[in-house]
């Protein structure tokens, strides 16, 4: 058997996971930009960082990457969103035509209750196929941030090699870090609505 | 759903519309709140159909546990219908709302939420450290009414005053005065039903100090355009379905 959540709560879950990656996008673009300027540098260092091209190069793909996934989390977030409220104004009304039901049993009636639960069946399934989705993708934003802060280790490790890059060099890998720690929270806090979710009972 | 930042001190002021995920036929509406510390008041939350926009909206700005109060100018379905959904999500919170219209609001939907009726005279809110005032506007259109002032702010929200039919895409703010009115003047003509209370309001409104005047409708108006405003709506005459009938 399917297991059903309770659409109040998954309303709620959903709008505080998009909540969250709303905010880990503006972050995102801030590490683009970070990955656009670390570009910069290794290009006018030339051969005196020749290493961290690579990396670089790596770093800008990541970034753009993280900013793509974290809007698509939120756009799937949304969506949640609007199946959770629907399913939700779909169960206020089974339980509206249950109370009409023992008022006064009618056989329409319990034709529309006999559609409308095969529509809750179906938004359920669907709900709970998207919100594991969503599970996957935020570990896979979350692999993006580990390999961002190993960037930062490579920046950190080549800066101690160059003296004319060393402060440029180690204010970026601070950066990096800083950012991704950041969006890596925000992950972890959207993360955790869905596994209290997940773990409630309806 | 589109969300501006429209006033940043001490509190802020937020504008949440131009929804792109409403159905076509159901009308456009403006949403706002006023944040200021941990507590929120939002203002005419809207129809149920917004519903899970609206909270998506509103929670990339604050916790759910930060939304304490609710607003409703008055008792109409674009307005409020969505308060059963609330009452569920903040079962906490207080709705703030004409008292004459308790008894046709709790249809919506109100077992949790405290209900707080404004007397018709008015009264004042406060919102973390931020006053609000509530503004009588009877009979614009609604026969019990409220609008919302802040005086720090300089900010009226004016719920059907000012509002405008547009299309989905249009613009937050006035871009045009003069072509603007044309998009304003059937809803003030048909809607408001009354030349005396329209009087009345003008004379109330004139007293304050308003840089910004939000309608639940259309665009905002800023600066000049809310005196304009004013001058023009006095001019109109109103409640034209006794005449056309």
């Amino acid at each position: 058997m399917v297991k059903e959540y309770s659409p109040v709560k998954s309303a709620i879950t959903s709008s505080q996971v998009a909540g969250e990656l709303y905010r880990a996008s503006g972050i995102a673009r801030q590490l683009s930009l970070a990955a656009k300027n670390s570009q910069a540098v290794v290009h006018r260092a030339g051969s005196k960082v020749a290493g961290l091209k690579v990396i670089s190069e790596y770093f800008a793909d990541l970034a753009l990457k993280t900013i793509k996934l974290a809007e698509e989390i939120n756009r799937i977030s949304l969506d949640i969103s609007h199946m959770a409220v629907e399913r939700w104004r779909q169960n206020t009304l089974v339980g509206h035509l249950f109370d009409s039901q023992e008022k006064n049993e009618n056989e329409k009636v319990d034709q529309i209750i006999h559609v409308t639960k095969r529509k809750q069946l179906d938004i359920n399934n669907r709900f709970n196929i998207e919100i594991r989705s969503l599970e996957s993708q935020l570990e896979e934003i979350q692999q993006y941030m580990q390999a961002s802060r190993v960037v930062a280790v490579s920046f950190r490790l080549e800066a101690t090699q160059t003296d004319e890059y060393q402060g440029i060099l180690e204010d970026m890998a601070n950066n990096i870090d800083i950012f991704s720690e950041k969006i890596k929270q925000h992950v972890l806090d959207a993360k955790s609505h869905i596994d209290r979710l997940l773990m409630s009972n309806i | 759903m589109e969300a501006k930042l429209l006033f940043d001190d001490k509190h802020q002021w937020y504008v949440f519309a131009r929804d792109p995920d409403k159905p076509d036929k159901i009308i456009d509406t403006n949403q706002y709140m006023v944040v200021s510390g941990k507590e929120s008041l939002v203002l005419d939350p809207g129809g149920i159909e917004i519903f899970s926009s609206m909270l998506s909206t509103i929670l990339k700005f604050i916790p759910i546990e930060q939304v304490t109060h609710l607003f409703a100018s008055h008792q109409d379905p674009d307005i409020i219908s969505s308060l059963g959904m609330w009452d569920q999500v903040i079962p906490h919170a207080k709705l703030y709302t004409p008292g004459l219209w308790e008894g046709f609001i709790r249809h919506f939907g109100c077992e949790n939420i405290e209900f707080c009726g404004i007397e018709d005279g008015g009264g004042e809110l406060k919102i973390g450290e931020t006053v609000l005032q509530f503004i009588p506007a009877h009979y614009l259109h609604s026969s019990a009414n409220f609008h919302v002032y802040d005086p720090v702010a300089k900010i009226l929200f004016s719920g059907d005053i000012g509002a405008a039919l547009e299309p989905q895409d249009s613009s937050l703010f006035i871009e045009n005065f003069d072509t603007h009115c044309d998009k304003m003047r059937f809803f003030h003509q048909r809607w408001m039903p009354s030349n005396e209370a329209k009087a009345h309001w003008l004379n109330r409104v004139r007293k304050l100090d308003i840089e910004m005047m939000l309608p639940q409708h259309g665009r905002i108006f800023r600066g000049k355009e809310v005196g304009q405003f004013m001058d023009w709506f006095e001019a109109l005459n109103v409640g034209i379905a006794l005449d056309n009938s």
